[in-house]
């Protein structure tokens, strides 16, 4: 009897792995006929390990993967989950099994650092995206230019009150590099507008749901004299907009966001959400992957630090991005 | 006659061994899909790989067999490591005090949890997930919510470096193993820790200073954590505010595949360490073939469910 539970587990085991390494199978072939057809790959293998598979970081890998096949290169992506030390774990995998490049969107700016001893070490090149690398050490890295999207939508939200009045900040996780860029840029503008005054300051961790809660708060406590709420992404602020509008303060409150997500661009489109920030992660991982084979090639480009554009979404071009980016 | 007694010897030493066994035949496996598993530069990788749960899952097999739990290791380690890397940039301490005051508060921190489970008889469940809310907080306090990096080259030696080829954190855990095997085998503090599990109320009986025995194996599992906490920071060279989230899940894991009974009493040191090379197995050959992080974990899932029900029908037969 137990050696059946016992075979019984073991086949489970199997199967399970079997199951796995087939559709990994899977995907390797797509990638072999991709080298087939656009055959200037060179057989490169790039392994790229990101920090979580949100649903940005689900569109940059859509980028990622579609620029590897028309590149003919191979790729191995792993996903650390949002565990520093496991990404360390999957650069010692991915360096075992002799990648040509690394490819890191990094869970910590400082956490990562060691990554480039170990690549530097077994001589391959590390391309970092999305993530900024915490260091003075050289490495190659596409990535939005967050402090500029946290001056444009501080900005946006200053322009729109007047120029002075009360706002609230929604930040994102404390310590983030994106949240503390964008901060940097909320307060770029602010340095330029004397007239505003920042009531509060708080994170939701990127979340619809924490911002909902904190903007209820706020608002009991906040009674009439707030004007603008600035969030650090558009889950935030769309968070913040269903506060407003259970309290009837919609068009009285204006908000901004970043990223320009699906829900987030119809929310301009319905006049919800005054502006937000286009960061478009499928182009920047396709750069990204455009950047790792530069490197490979060896023409790489002059800048280390490469920063796509990151184009204000209002009323105005929002019909625009919707076709562009999402096909409607 | 004879026959059948051989095979059901088989059945029994099949029992006794499948965990060597399942581990060999994922080797097995992993070795054949893949040349850049069997490698020495990959072995390598593996021992340090598994050493922190390694550790979290002894510190946490002590608490198991008195039939308890500790929730806040990952926030234990994160506080520890947190401490680590503050010091070493604010201070001049060499590195050692740094890391012995990092594992002392680790130990405190685990004695508090001891402390209100056996002298206040509250539910260990419900105490260590206080602790693991509060540590996580009081991380976020000192750290100011932000990583705390630069650390020196030295201390980083600790995870780099390496004895006669085997990678130092293994070493560390080797020696935790040892240490922890003593403990269990041959101080008398290991029977008392089993007798605890396998009936309290017997072990008040007996004489064994119960509440004594069940705080000490809470500072036990914080001291474990400390030292993963010297390990961890080293590893990722900076100490921050989000270490070990969801660790005391996979500590638990390890625990359970190894063999060791929840509700107390039963387990071994081997079994949880074999617990633990298993999972690290399993990840990491899963991330040598590609495998996206989604099916890790239901592969994860499936290999805990396995050892429970193995755990299951071996209980029924007894």
């Amino acid at each position: 009897m137990k050696k059946k539970v016992l075979s019984a587990v073991v086949v489970v085991c199997m199967v399970a792995l079997v199951l796995a390494a087939c559709g990994n199978g899977g995907s390797g072939g797509g990638n072999g006929a991709g080298a087939e057809n656009g055959g200037s790959g060179d057989g490169f293998t790039i392994g790229a390990t990101v920090y979580y598979m949100t649903e940005f970081v689900t569109l940059m890998v859509n980028g990622i993967e579609s620029r590897a096949d028309e590149l003919g290169m191979d790729l191995i992506l792993l996903d650390a989950n949002n565990n520093a030390q496991q990404q360390i774990t999957q650069i010692e995998n991915l360096i075992a099994q002799e990648v040509d490049v690394l490819l890191v969107a990094a869970v910590d700016s400082d956490a990562i650092v060691p990554a480039l001893d170990m690549a530097e070490e077994a001589g391959i090149p590390l391309v970092g995206v999305n993530m900024l690398i915490n260091t003075d050490r050289h490495y190659y890295y596409v990535g939005p230019d967050d402090v500029l999207a946290g001056q444009l939508q501080m900005q946006a939200a200053i322009d729109a009150i007047g120029g002075d009045g009360n706002v609230l900040i929604l930040e994102g996780p404390i310590g983030q590099s994106a949240q503390i860029q964008r901060m940097e840029g909320n307060q770029k503008a602010l340095a330029e507008n004397p007239g505003i005054n920042v009531l509060a300051h708080q994170t939701a961790n990127w979340s619809r749901a924490e911002a909902l809660a904190l903007t209820e708060n706020w608002l009991e406590a906040f009674r009439g004299e707030i004007d603008a709420i600035v969030a650090h992404n558009d889950e935030m602020a769309l968070g913040a907009i269903q506060a407003l509008e259970a309290a009837g303060l919609i068009g009285d409150i204006v908000v901004t966001g970043v990223d320009a997500i699906l829900d987030g661009c119809n929310a301009v489109l319905d006049g919800t959400l005054l502006a937000t920030v286009l960061q478009d992660a499928y182009k920047l991982g396709s750069l990204s992957v455009q950047l790792c084979y530069d490197v490979l090639m060896g023409n790489p480009p002059e800048e280390a630090l490469n920063y796509i554009d990151m184009p204000l979404v209002t009323r105005d071009n929002v019909e625009q991005v919707l076709s562009d980016i999402y096909g409607q | 006659m004879k026959t059948s007694l051989g095979k059901k010897q088989v059945n029994q030493l099949l029992s006794k061994y499948s965990l060597i066994l399942i581990i060999l035949g994922i080797a097995l496996i992993m070795t054949f899909s893949t040349s850049a598993f069997l490698t020495g530069t990959n072995l390598i990788n593996l021992l340090r790989q598994i050493s922190i749960n390694g550790i979290l899952a002894i510190g946490m097999t002590l608490v198991v067999l008195t039939g308890g739990i500790d929730l806040s290791v990952g926030s234990i380690l994160a506080f520890s490591g947190i401490i680590i890397a503050g010091l070493l940039r604010d201070t001049y301490l060499p590195i050692i005090v740094i890391v012995l005051i990092a594992i002392l508060v680790a130990c405190i921190m685990g004695a508090l949890n001891g402390y209100f489970i056996s002298y206040w008889n509250a539910a260990p469940f419900v105490v260590t997930l206080a602790m693991m809310t509060i540590g996580r907080g009081l991380t976020f306090v000192f750290s100011d919510g932000r990583p705390i990096s630069n650390l020196p080259g030295e201390y980083l030696e600790i995870s780099r470096g390496s004895i006669i080829g085997i990678p130092n954190p293994a070493w560390i855990l080797i020696v935790i193993f040892i240490l922890g095997t003593i403990i269990l085998n041959n101080l008398k503090l290991g029977k008392y820790i089993y007798a605890i599990g396998g009936n309290e109320n017997a072990a008040l009986v007996s004489g064994i200073p119960v509440k004594r025995v069940k705080l000490f194996v809470y500072v036990l599992s914080g001291f474990a954590c400390g030292v993963a906490a010297v390990i961890w920071t080293a590893r990722v060279s900076a100490g921050l505010p989000t270490a070990g989230d969801g660790y005391e899940l996979d500590a638990i894991a390890a625990t359970v595949i190894g063999g060791a009974r929840l509700s107390g009493g039963r387990g071994k040191l081997w079994g949880t360490l074999l617990g633990a090379l298993l999972l690290g197995i399993v990840s990491n050959g899963l991330d040598l073939l590609n495998v996206s992080s989604f099916y890790q974990k239901i592969v994860k899932g499936l290999i805990i469910l396995g050892a429970i029900l193995i755990d299951a029908k071996r209980n029924k037969k007894m």
